[in-house]
């Protein structure tokens, strides 16, 4: 079997596998309780072990999360410690065992109602029976599939919206599930699920999008898919909102998938038996509500408001009092929290604003314990990458990128800047930058001198500046660019001198500073950093221990809890884009030094093509956000 | 149900506990802490939490020590614990489980 880690090791590394999965999944059944009302749970099973009459759905990711349990079938439970006892009293998610729901007896099946609403996915699939596909385990963790039909029973008025429809499941169903062991449901997938490997792959291309990193408005983009297949009829009139998923990697490690859901109908080439579909995840759908404050969870590729009404702010309010709490104040009011020493109200200001907005803000401004959602379907709201990348997946929440890829990369490496502060408004404008050594470059700030500095355009909305600094040996370690992006077009020098540590170039235009090293291949962020910090300036304002002003560079203010300021004012500007055959987790370690710079990932697109392999495209910003 | 001398000498992680070990254990507790545990457990049967928790509050009125794993050392005590209960005598310091040695 194929490592990755291993691979990447090697000059020539056999390209990961790709897989595409159709798979109508358990998120479009919506339960019926024993009594025949409609639940607001995804299944309800009618009949279920002992004290789990009201057992509620069903779903890997629950599954997975429970424990063994003490179950004499099999012969007996191992006394490894593992084992639990069922606790039949709850009626949550608990009542499900690490396998699943477990059968009455050894030889007990499974029989339940369920209802397919009106406007779920199967749409056009619904008819009397349709088959589903169900995983079952034993009490060893073995697993088992099985294809079973689902039949159409006795619709009642009452499920005006719903079709209602039978399955009954046994142990007989599952080729080889042994003698004397309990059968375990562990999921089902509505519909037969299709699988498209590496040969019937075309091409694949996947933008997995995360929370833009915008300090003054960010946003929460969508995550999208474009497959096409050969040979996949069988999938041609499948509906819309069908979950499809990706994943790649080699047999046995392959990644974690990547949801989405069809967007329209797929477009069929009967002569060249190709089927185009294209697949968004359910973030692309918030553009599209409009709300009042509230707090929101996805549910399949819907979503849908978790609690009306003030979740949002009384989530964050919990929050805020815990954190008061933690530095001795005391919480007083609904909006109001007041510093109880100094009886100075300092307020926290939700407005209301596009769910969006929310979710993105939300998500810049909690450390990452703090929020619900790190991982939506597709996307990854808040990707960080910490250090050099080793062995675990890209489509892990936490990551680790090196920002030094590429052969062709000549820079020296580890360059940063991590501080950009501004003063616009006098003359002449000055632009403070400090190089954070991270190299131990240069040795001494008195051995260091500016080399060289020198035009790279003239032109009036492309003046570059090509810095070098050098040691007295005419070492060079250090090489940015500076680029004048508007103002006069006067054309005048940098000028460049050591302060201690710290290296002050005076330039001659207004406007925003953007500097970068050639390990960047671009760097454009005229929008989005907006935060300087700087002690002699008005842009980091301490109010008190818990609240901080930020003035933008629009002279806007902005209240924001400390820790939260901080780290605006500590977060870098520059946005990193790599670009390398492969997938991401195909790094080329033979290029990759010990230098290593933290990065969150903004976006991060993946192009399979076909007779394999990847091409694909990183855009990140430094530090951890 | 008859007393079935216990059993303590469980080796190690891979040993399982079936139904009939239950039964005895259960029956066992219930002389010598006079509760009234199931004792008809069959291979049809999941331990609940309720007989389980039961089960371990008894055998700590012996020995508190006792945890609520299912761990073999913890078996071991459970029914050490039961054995002492029904006065039976506590073994050397050597062959009795260790409390360090508890998961």
């Amino acid at each position: 079997m194929l490592d990755i880690v291993a691979e990447n090791q090697k000059p020539y590394r056999k390209a990961l596998d790709a897989m595409i999965v159709v798979n109508p999944s358990l998120q479009y059944l919506f339960g019926t309780s024993a009594d025949g009302t409609v639940k607001n749970s995804l299944l309800t099973f009618e009949q279920a072990y002992g004290g789990l009459t009201y057992s509620k759905n069903m779903r890997p990711g629950f599954i997975n999360k429970q424990q063994k349990v003490m179950d004499f079938a099999g012969g007996g439970f191992i006394n490894d410690g593992e084992a639990v006892p069922l606790n039949t009293t709850y009626t949550s998610t608990h009542n499900h065992t690490h396998y699943g729901v477990p059968a009455q007896t050894v030889n007990g099946s499974f029989s339940f109602d369920f209802g397919l609403s009106n406007n779920a996915s199967l749409g056009d699939r619904v008819k009397s029976d349709f088959p589903m596909t169900v995983y079952a385990y034993d009490s060893k963790g073995n697993k088992y599939r099985a294809s079973i039909t689902a039949t159409k029973y006795a619709d009642t008025s009452q499920f005006v919206s719903f079709f209602k429809y039978h399955l009954n499941i046994s142990k007989t169903d599952f080729d080889g599930f042994p003698e004397n062991e309990r059968l375990y449901i562990g999921y089902l997938d509505c519909l037969d699920t299709y699988i498209y490997e590496n040969d019937q792959i075309i091409n694949c291309m996947l933008n997995l999008r995360g929370c833009e990193l915008n300090i003054v408005s960010p946003t929460m983009q969508g995550s999208e898919i474009s497959v096409e297949l050969r040979d996949a009829e069988e999938i041609k009139d499948i509906s819309k909102g069908i979950r499809i998923q990706y994943l790649s990697g080699y047999v046995g490690m392959m990644s974690t998938p990547r949801t989405f859901y069809i967007d329209e109908y797929p477009q069929i080439d009967d002569i060249r038996k190709r089927v185009s579909i294209k697949g968004s995840d359910c973030t692309t759908r918030m553009s599209d509500v409009t709300d009042d404050l509230a707090f929101y969870r996805f549910y399949g590729s819907n979503i849908k408001k978790y609690v009306i009404a003030n979740e949002l702010i009384g989530r964050i309010f919990d929050h805020a009092i815990k954190y008061h709490q933690r530095h001795n104040y005391e919480y007083k009011g609904t909006n109001t929290l007041n510093n109880e020493a100094n009886d100075i109200p300092t307020k926290i200001n939700v407005s209301d604003q596009n769910i969006r907005t929310q979710l993105a803000d939300a998500n810049r401004w909690w450390n990452e314990d703090d929020f619900v959602f790190k991982y939506v379907d597709a996307g990854f709201p808040r990707w960080i990458a910490l250090e050099q990348h080793t062995a675990s997946s890209i489509y892990d929440y936490e990551r680790t990128v090196s920002c030094n890829l590429g052969k062709e990369n000549k820079t020296i490496p580890g360059t940063m800047i991590s501080e950009f502060s501004v003063q616009s408004e006098e003359k002449p404008n000055r632009y403070n930058i400090e190089l954070v050594d991270i190299t131990n470059y240069p040795p001494t700030a008195e051995a260091a001198e500016v080399k060289q500095i020198a035009y790279k355009s003239s032109a009036v909305k492309d003046v570059e500046y090509k810095i070098v600094l050098s040691d007295g040996n005419d070492n060079k370690y250090k090489s940015f660019f500076a680029k004048k992006t508007s103002g006069s077009s006067e054309e005048h020098p940098i000028e460049a001198f050591m302060e201690g540590a710290q290296v002050t170039y005076y330039a001659p235009w207004s406007g925003a500073l953007y500097v970068y090293g050639e390990i960047l291949t671009k760097v454009e962020d005229t929008d989005h950093f907006a935060y300087g910090r700087n002690p002699n300036g008005k842009e980091y304002v301490e109010t008190d221990e818990v609240f901080t002003q930020l003035y933008d560079r629009n002279g806007e203010e902005h209240v924001l809890r400390s820790d939260a300021a901080q780290k605006i004012a500590n977060a870098p500007n520059l946005k990193y884009t790599f670009r390398w055959r492969g997938d991401p987790r195909m790094q080329p370690f033979d290029v990759i030094t010990a230098n290593n710079i933290l990065m969150t990932v903004e976006s991060l697109t993946l192009e399979h093509t076909e007779g394999g392999g990847f091409s694909s495209e990183v855009v990140a910003r430094g530090g951890r956000w | 149900m008859a007393w079935i001398t216990p059993v303590t000498n469980r080796k190690n992680e891979k040993t399982r506990t079936t139904a009939s070990d239950f039964n005895r254990i259960c029956g066992n507790a219930n002389i010598a802490f006079g509760t009234a545990l199931k004792t008809d457990w069959t291979v049809n049967d999941i331990v609940d939490a309720t007989t389980w928790n039961a089960l371990i509050e008894a055998a700590r009125s012996v020995d508190n020590s006792i945890t609520n794993s299912s761990h073999y050392k913890n078996l071991n005590k459970i029914e050490y614990a039961i054995l002492l209960g029904n006065g039976g005598t506590k073994p050397s310091d050597e062959l009795y489980p260790s409390d360090d040695l508890l998961p």
